[in-house]
């Protein structure tokens, strides 16, 4: 039951017991009003009856007329209120002997005219005795009746009376048992709505505090199926909704902690890349120098490898049989190849750690190109090859010579190495007017299309099964590449497989500091 | 008979210097260190000094600057012994008075002829 029924209840109880109440009152005192007015009347009555006997006592005394009227002006008034009384069973016997006194007191008064005449007449005595003797038992029977008339009314009086006294205690207590329970409904009822609100109301109270204190798994504990019951249930709904609004918003603030954390990492993670990367990059580098101090450290024994067994095989340190001189030349062979190794592996690692010098000089072409064909020549005329030089006249160059020297040697000594027949032909032209463009021509074996790739990488002698017969480093075409990117513009390399190929390279007439 | 001074700091080489020298007639004196060179070459005037580059306590170009430096009159021939690797070496010596030089590894063949351009 909601809140409003209950007061519509308790109201209704209310004012119920009040009507109940008030309709008692009417009733009960019509009926005090009643008895009090036959109280009034039977009292009038004994008043009248009393009256009427002082009178018929003032007639017998002095048997006056003038008492007899007034007896009768008396009887009749008496008579209309007994008439007015009609309904009152109990006056019954009062209007018996009511009467009786008008019948008795009309024989009395008849009796005495009687008398009188029987007086004035002279009657004999006897009558007149007779008529004397007929009054007296009259005068008696009247008193009689009249007495009886007076008790009668005086005890109806006394009834009455008690009555009314009865019907306003009755009435008294009625009222006082209504009204304490008018009391106790009111009280009972108010109490009960009061607790069924206020307790409620507290629950409630307590819930928004702990809420407010951020206690959002408090429930309020409310059963009642009334308007608080429902608050109470809206209320723990907007707590379930906060709730979950707290918990997203919670969740929010957990990931912009996580993605801040996350970010964190992030920067710490690329600062220790940058620092990981320094250090590889001062690895690398001193990789670098390692490799170049270690290629020095491994050159020095080997120079004198080298350069013993060439004394030997000079003959300068005795005579040196046909055997003896097959063997030491592989030995300076190997060692030489050896070294040029570590030549190659030193240049690289030098480029590579950005520690090449380089020497810049005014030189002839010619000169160089000569010098590299001298040192090929032999082992060409030895196959059998054509070495064919097509060079623009007098061209000076202002570069490092000798790296220009290098990378040509390489292309001319790996042409050759690689061609059986034919020819390698060199040929250089002016480009533009700056560029120098050099290209190795032979017709050696080529390289396949899916090796050409290979061509410039270290360690990548294009068909391995090309390795044993033709002894090289396989840094050759890789260092020449590296050198190229220092001093020169472009190298590149075309070929057809079985036929032969074509290494180009670009380098400026004039060097600038800045390339 | 000429004499040459020869500093270099690695016994190999330096008995393969002294070796195909001696065989070709020529005297040696050698120096292991670049200040003992110096002071040699000032001291014997050699005819002739063969000067490794590298050296364990000055180097051989240091060593030449000292001993051209020293020179009063005429200048000794001094030929670097150079590395074939160490780009900028052969600058570096005739910058700082070499006469010539001579690439390692030594190639006996070709070796006596080089030195003797100078002599």
């Amino acid at each position: 039951m909601n809140i409003k029924n209950k007061l519509y209840v308790s109201a209704g109880v209310s004012i119920i017991l009040v009507v109940i109440l008030f309709s008692l009152v009417l009733v009960t005192s019509g009926r005090i009003a009643e008895e009090n007015k036959k109280h009034e009347l039977v009292d009038t009555v004994r008043w009248g009856v009393s009256e009427l006997d002082i009178v018929t006592y003032d007639y017998l005394l002095h048997r006056e007329k003038r008492m007899e009227q007034q007896w009768n002006s008396r009887y009749n008034s008496l008579g209309e209120i007994l008439e007015k009384a009609t309904e009152e069973e109990e006056l019954i016997s009062i209007r018996a002997g009511y009467a009786a006194l008008g019948d008795l007191f009309s024989q009395v008064t008849a009796n005495n005219e009687k008398i009188q005449k029987l007086t004035q007449e002279g009657a004999s005595q006897e009558k007149i005795d007779t008529a004397i003797g007929l009054e007296e038992r009259l005068v008696a029977q009247l008193l009689i009746t009249s007495h009886s008339v007076i008790t009668d009314a005086s005890r109806l009086a006394e009834e009455s009376l008690i009555e009314v006294t009865e019907a306003q205690r009755i009435t008294a207590n009625l009222t006082l048992i209504l009204v304490i329970m008018l009391a106790i409904t009111v009280t009972t009822s108010s109490l009960f709505v009061a607790r069924s609100i206020s307790k409620p109301l507290d629950e409630l109270t307590k819930g928004t505090e702990i809420i407010g204190k951020g206690d959002l798994e408090h429930k309020v504990e409310v059963k009642s199926k009334d308007e608080l019951g429902q608050l109470a249930a809206a209320f723990n709904n907007m707590t379930e909704s906060l709730k979950q609004t707290t918990a997203s918003r919670d969740e929010l603030e957990e990931e912009v902690t996580v993605r801040k954390q996350v970010e964190e990492e992030v920067k710490k993670s690329v600062e220790q890349l940058k620092q990981a990367n320094i250090q590889l990059q001062e690895m690398d580098s001193l990789k670098s120098v390692f490799l170049a101090s270690m290629s020095h450290e491994l050159r020095t024994p080997l120079n004198s490898i080298i350069g013993f067994t060439g004394v030997i095989l000079m003959g300068m340190a005795g005579e040196v049989n046909e055997e003896q001189r097959k063997q030491l030349t592989v030995v300076k062979n190997s060692a030489s190849h050896l070294l040029s190794l570590i030549n190659d592996i030193l240049d690289i690692s030098k480029i590579e750690a950005d520690k090449v010098v380089l020497s810049l000089e005014e030189f002839s072409l010619d000169s160089v190109v000569r010098e590299v064909v001298e040192s090929v020549s032999p082992m060409a005329s030895g196959k059998g090859l054509e070495l064919v030089t097509e060079l623009p006249e007098g061209t000076t160059l202002f570069s490092d010579r000798r790296r220009i020297k290098q990378v040509l040697m390489n292309l001319v000594s790996n042409a050759v190495k690689f061609t059986d027949r034919g020819s390698v032909r060199i040929t250089a032209r002016v480009s533009g007017d700056e560029n120098l463009e050099f290209r190795v021509i032979d017709t050696g074996v080529g390289i396949r299309k899916e090796d050409m790739y290979k061509l410039f990488q270290p360690f990548q002698q294009v068909d391995i099964s090309l390795t044993k017969k033709y002894e090289g480093t396989g840094l050759g075409l890789y260092l020449t590449k590296k050198l190229v990117d220092i001093l020169g513009r472009d190298i590149s390399a075309k070929s057809e497989y079985g036929k032969g190929s074509e290494f180009t390279f670009i380098v400026p007439l004039r060097y600038e500091e800045e390339k | 008979m000429k004499r040459i001074l020869v500093v270099e700091d690695n016994e190999a080489n330096l008995y393969l210097v002294r070796f195909m020298l001696e065989k070709k007639g020529y005297e040696v004196i050698e120096a292991r260190e670049g200040i003992a060179g110096v002071e040699l070459a000032i001291k014997e005037k050699p005819d002739l000094i063969i000067m490794d580059i590298q050296l364990p306590d000055i180097d051989g170009l240091e060593a030449t600057k000292r001993i051209r430096a020293s020179e009063a009159d005429g200048d000794i021939p001094i030929i670097a012994l150079t590395s074939y690797a160490m780009m900028g070496d052969r600058e570096r010596a005739l910058a700082a008075g070499c006469t010539g030089y001579i690439e390692k590894p030594i190639n006996p063949e070709t070796f006596i002829a080089e030195l003797e351009k100078c002599l």
